[in-house]
């Protein structure tokens, strides 16, 4: 595909990802149990109006595409890998966290980001990583009173 | 007017209070020290250092946060004048002859000027607002729901309409991020909507999670997927730091005539810095004896731009205390940040925490002080944060912005969401999907809504509250703006083609 084919195909896939979105909206708003209290203006009202807005919306990008005027837009130039490794990364954080806590689900999150960026120092990576979660846990946790999750292994470690 | 001083004073004891002054320091330090990072602009900056004020009183927090928002704003002139990555659409235009500057090896120079033409024009811009935000709380006290709800929806279009190539995209973005405003439990009825079954949806998407996940995640994915083919490269600076009396004699003209295009039109609901800061430019470039030198390093067209992007900063503050109103992707965040102390920007604020919104206020006059000694003779170290290699910036980044995300209500749920919306964000960049809209649109969405349904329930269900120019001509004629600038370039374009 040449780059305003490609862009084409990017305005069917926001338009279709809109229209998507309407029919949810739709849905969920026609599930909604009726309010007992009296208002003048039900809380389905804007739902509505936003589902419609989105349909229209939806038709406007639908038209642009299929009336094929070239874009002024260039497509950029992408690799996809690199994303999906920062993606497997967040998904690695979420996983961990709750389990063996912040500092060990963001030192793995750092390696495999500075990973995807093309770094293949990974014990730097490791080192430098644990050193930022580390701080930062101590950092929000000690003196600005968040609460980073510890992770339970820690926990029954530490305490039990 | 005595009365505006008597306050301003007020506020300049609370800032002077050294604790005060400190978070004010600690703000705008650590600001400059981000929005220095590439790719990182003011908005991001602010979503991301949210949690770093959550132990802080409303008062304290908000000094920090306004330090925080000018500090972002000289370390994002730092980032696209020596990298040419501007990390926001207003400093695209000094991105052009600011790096132009650096690598003929006058990178200090062009530093300097946008540092102290950003000082000029913050601390006029920043007076203007003394002045004007008070006029604008008196004029808003006049604003009942439907002249509210005319606001927000002029709001919605000039920020959509006005920024931008395609309407249908700024629209789909603005949509967006309707759709995501409405979300959890409906205020006046309590039924809860788009939430699916899951509790933690009922309050809502917070608009630090869209924020952070359109700006930074997204952001890092579109570089994971650019990295190879973008090279990069740093003019160190060298020479003379200072400017020299002819860089002075050509620069304090464009700070001023910077400051008179950005303040006023920052403060209009028209999308903050970029238009103030292209006006800039393309007016210096008429005045100017050389217009030839411009894009190849004009100290011009940075002072300029530069100047109308720090005032514009100062403009986009006064709606957002005087009415409540953001007309910016930061002024969103801030909102944002004032929501989450439960207080809500605009008339009644001013009425009834004096300290907080003066104490703000002051404290940004200082901020500005501390900021031109943080830059001047720092430039060098800031311009260190410049070489953190990629992997271990990105990595940071994420760091920060899954910290960011999760702190706020503690459960893993808003980091899936933080995931989705970075996906969001990265198809977005793709496509030249502009951001802004999408969270404005999120903020103001259900505002606007608020005020539609509260409007029709003073009226009783009478519509013409929103047409009858007799009965409520203020909100008609917003109404009717709103409507002209989304038809009158559709028309326009329709004849020419």
């Amino acid at each position: 595909m040449n780059s305003a084919a490609k862009i084409q195909t990017g305005k069917l896939v926001l338009g279709t990802i809109l229209f998507l979105l309407a029919i949810l909206v739709a849905k969920e708003t026609f599930s909604l149990t009726p309010p007992t209290q009296q208002a003048t203006v039900g809380p389905a009202f804007f739902p509505l109006l936003v589902a419609f807005g989105l349909v229209m919306n939806g038709a406007a990008l639908f038209w642009q595409a299929l009336r094929g005027k070239a874009s002024e837009d260039q497509w950029i130039r992408h690799d996809m890998a690199p994303v999906l490794i920062v993606l497997a990364g967040l998904v690695i954080q979420m996983a961990l966290l709750s389990m063996a806590g912040w500092i060990v689900g963001t030192t793995l999150l750092f390696a495999t980001v500075a990973w995807a960026f093309g770094s293949r120092r990974t014990m730097l990576d490791l080192t430098i990583g644990f050193v930022l979660s580390a701080a930062s846990f101590y950092l929000f946790n000690e003196m600005l009173g968040l609460s980073l999750p510890q992770g339970w292994i820690v926990d029954t470690f530490m305490n039990g | 007017m005595m009365e505006t001083l008597q306050l301003l004073f007020q506020g300049f004891a609370v800032s002077l209070d050294p604790m005060n002054l400190l978070w004010a320091a600690v703000g705008v330090t650590i600001g400059t020290a981000i929005g220095v990072l590439p790719g990182i602009g003011p908005s991001l900056t602010v979503a991301l250092l949210l949690p770093v004020t959550s132990a802080l009183e409303p008062t304290a927090a908000f000094i920090m946060f306004g330090g925080i928002f000018y500090g972002a704003m000289y370390g994002g002139s730092t980032t696209s004048i020596l990298l040419n990555t501007p990390g926001e659409s207003g400093a695209i235009v000094t991105a052009i002859d600011g790096h132009a500057m650096a690598r003929k090896g006058r990178g200090a120079q062009a530093l300097a000027t946008a540092a102290i033409g950003s000082f000029v024009a913050g601390t006029i811009a920043t007076l203007a607002m003394t002045f004007v935000a008070p006029a604008m709380v008196s004029f808003a006290l006049l604003f009942g729901p439907a002249e509210y709800f005319g606001l927000m929806v002029l709001a919605f279009v000039t920020v959509t309409a006005v920024l931008g190539t395609n309407l249908a995209l700024g629209m789909a973005s603005l949509m967006l991020g309707l759709t995501l405003g409405l979300v959890g439990i409906d205020n006046q009825t309590g039924a809860a909507r788009l939430t699916f079954g899951i509790p933690e949806l009922l309050d809502g998407i917070d608009v630090v999670i869209v924020a952070v996940g359109l700006f930074a995640i997204g952001e890092a994915l579109y570089q994971a997927s650019r990295y190879r083919y973008e090279k990069e490269e740093i003019y160190a600076l060298k020479g003379s730091l200072w400017m020299s009396r002819e860089d002075w004699r050509r620069s304090w003209k464009p700070w001023l005539r910077g400051t008179i295009i950005g303040y006023p039109i920052g403060s209009l609901p028209a999308g903050g810095s970029e238009i103030p800061t292209f006006l800039s430019y393309v007016v210096e470039k008429r005045l100017a004896k050389n217009p030839e030198e411009f894009g190849h390093g004009a100290i011009e067209a940075v002072a300029g731009p530069e100047a109308a992007n720090n005032a514009s900063a100062a403009g986009v503050l006064t709606p957002l205390l005087a009415l409540g109103l953001p007309t910016s992707a930061t002024a969103a965040i801030m909102l944002a940040a004032f929501q989450q102390y439960g207080l809500q920007p605009g008339p009644l604020l001013f009425e009834n925490d004096p300290q907080l919104v003066w104490g703000m206020i002051a404290s940004l006059y200082i901020g500005n002080v501390f900021l031109l000694l943080l830059n001047l003779p720092m430039a060098g170290v800031w311009v260190k944060l410049l070489l953190v290699p990629k992997p271990w910036l990105y990595g940071g980044i994420l760091a920060f912005a899954t910290l960011g995300a999760y702190s706020l209500n503690n459960n893993i749920v808003d980091l899936v969401l933080l995931w989705i919306i970075g996906i969001g964000g990265f198809g977005m960049r793709l496509l030249n999907v502009p951001v802004a809209p999408c969270i404005v649109g999120l903020i103001l969405g259900p505002m606007a809504e608020q005020h539609f349904r509260r409007a029709l329930a003073i009226s009783q269900g009478d519509l013409s509250v929103f047409y009858n120019p007799m009965t409520h001509p203020l909100a008609v004629s917003l109404l009717a703006l709103a409507a002209a600038f989304l038809l009158v370039p559709l028309v326009l374009r329709l004849r020419r083609a």
